[in-house]
């Protein structure tokens, strides 16, 4: 918990705990884990350009989702985000949607699209 | 932070009625290996259990709001865990090192994974080692098509005993063998005689343990094993529980990004992780030189981990899923999406 703010502290979600469960990679906490989430946060945003809703990190402890009208959720985390998104956007979170994914495709730079998976 | 190697394993034996489950964990703790194991059961059934620390629990589930029947969490095992774990901790039972969780005939395994790996006490001190099921080499083809509960059984399992063995004909025990196959090409099959194993085998499946993980991953990766799982020919019967099950793998070229990875598979398994019955692979991870291996069950995924080298000369990301009527071409397709996304953005 958070002595400051009284926030609760959980075992971090598989997506926070690096790549080698705990053992070699110092993320908890230190500035790879900050960059990282960042990253996830910008990454994530350009997906939900689809849902019309964006995510902003709240002090590396929650997401907090957003509609363009104003409505906001906060979720602790990444799964969490789907759930808010879609009761936001009343549009199924799918990354299986071919819509989604012809919107992915036009974000793309078209030499990445000639290239293979 | 957890480090999961130092974590005390769990091993989950699971199978339907009469599949020889207590035989099986009789002659399992009777090896050195498990000599110091605390062992949880559900029943005290026919067959007595000879072991220094047996205790039951009594079943008790609670549904998490989302509705979904894997995530239930089971108060039983968690209570009988952390009871056990606080008198191990006053000394008032042998400090054990290993635990085994024996579930009852007609359980879905899934709750009990999911409980052990969303418990927050639960997750500070103990980790999944591994799932053993056993099928009764006489009853489990009827089993597996009337029975839900022993398809999931199976498709969770990483070692899978098939018992009664000497009971039936060889062509019986082989047309069960790659009738299982099928719902899960990527665990590792094991014929009981008399109750009997290679316990070393079963203690194998435990990838979090340094010894062990290298053998197993190669084990997950035996593609020739999932090309004659999806080319086996069975009947088509859409009453049958198993019918819609498949298993493929997924290749993806380019060094994943690992941001994206994690985006897209919350997003699948949120989506659709009743039907993701399985997920386990290596990934080429852009900038890190390890290969990173990821395992899990429905909306379970287990913390990832490296291994200490590539087990062959194929540098591809490669990831086997067990699906319930699933298109692994668009999943494919979809994992592909994001990678370039994230690529893009990095």
């Amino acid at each position: 918990m958070c002595g400051f703010c009284a926030v609760f502290s959980g075992i971090p979600h598989w997506t926070e705990t690096g790549t080698n469960a705990g053992e070699s990679e110092r993320v908890s906490g230190g500035r790879d884990w900050r960059l990282t989430r960042q990253e996830r946060v910008g990454l994530i945003n350009r997906i939900l350009e689809f849902y019309g809703c964006k995510i902003d990190d709240w002090m590396a402890e929650s997401y907090v989702v957003r509609s363009l009208r104003g409505r906001s959720e906060i979720v602790p985390y990444l799964p969490q985000i789907w759930l808010a998104v879609e009761d936001i956007a009343k549009k199924p979170a799918d990354p299986l949607d071919p819509e989604l994914l012809n919107f992915l495709r036009g974000k793309m730079p078209a030499v990445d699209l000639a290239g293979s998976s | 932070m957890v480090v999961y190697s130092r974590l005390i394993p769990i091993f989950v034996v699971t199978g339907f009625l009469g599949s020889g489950k207590t035989t099986l964990l009789n002659h399992m703790l009777r090896h050195p290996s498990l000599k110091d194991a605390a062992v949880l059961i559900n029943e005290f059934g026919a067959v007595g259990l000879d072991h220094f620390l047996v205790k039951k629990m009594d079943e008790n589930t609670v549904l998490l709001a989302s509705g979904c029947l894997c995530c239930t969490i089971r108060d039983d095992l968690k209570s009988a865990i952390l009871e056990l774990n606080s008198k191990r901790e006053r000394g008032e039972v042998p400090r054990y090192k290993r635990m085994v969780v024996e579930t009852t005939g007609l359980a879905d395994p899934t709750p009990i994974l999911f409980t052990l790996m969303s418990d927050p006490v639960l997750r500070n001190h103990y980790r999944l080692g591994g799932v053993i099921t056993t099928v009764d080499a006489v009853n489990g083809l009827h089993q597996l098509d009337r029975h839900a509960e022993s398809v999931r059984q199976a498709t969770v399992a990483d070692r899978i005993v098939i018992t009664k063995s000497d009971l039936v004909e060889t062509s019986q025990l082989a047309a069960l063998k790659a009738h299982l196959m099928r719902i899960n090409p990527a665990a590792d099959y094991m014929i009981g005689r008399f109750g009997k194993i290679d316990v070393r085998r079963v203690l194998r499946a435990d990838v979090y343990d340094p010894s062990k993980k290298a053998a197993e991953v190669k084990h997950w990766l035996d593609l020739e094993a999932i090309k004659t799982a999806r080319d086996h020919k069975h009947i088509h019967d859409v009453n049958r529980h198993d019918e819609h099950i498949r298993s493929f793998v997924v290749t993806v070229e380019r060094p994943l990004d690992w941001t994206a990875f994690g985006i897209w598979l919350t997003m699948l398994l949120h989506k659709h992780g009743q039907n993701v019955l399985r997920v386990k692979g290596i990934l080429n991870v852009k900038g890190i030189d390890a290969p990173v291996i990821v395992n899990g069950v429905q909306h379970i995924v287990h913390p990832p981990l490296h291994l200490a080298a590539w087990p062959d000369d194929d540098r591809r990301s490669r990831i086997v899923f067990i699906v319930d009527d699933m298109d692994g071409t668009l999943i494919e397709r979809s994992l592909a999406a994001f990678n370039r996304v994230g690529a893009a953005a990095a």
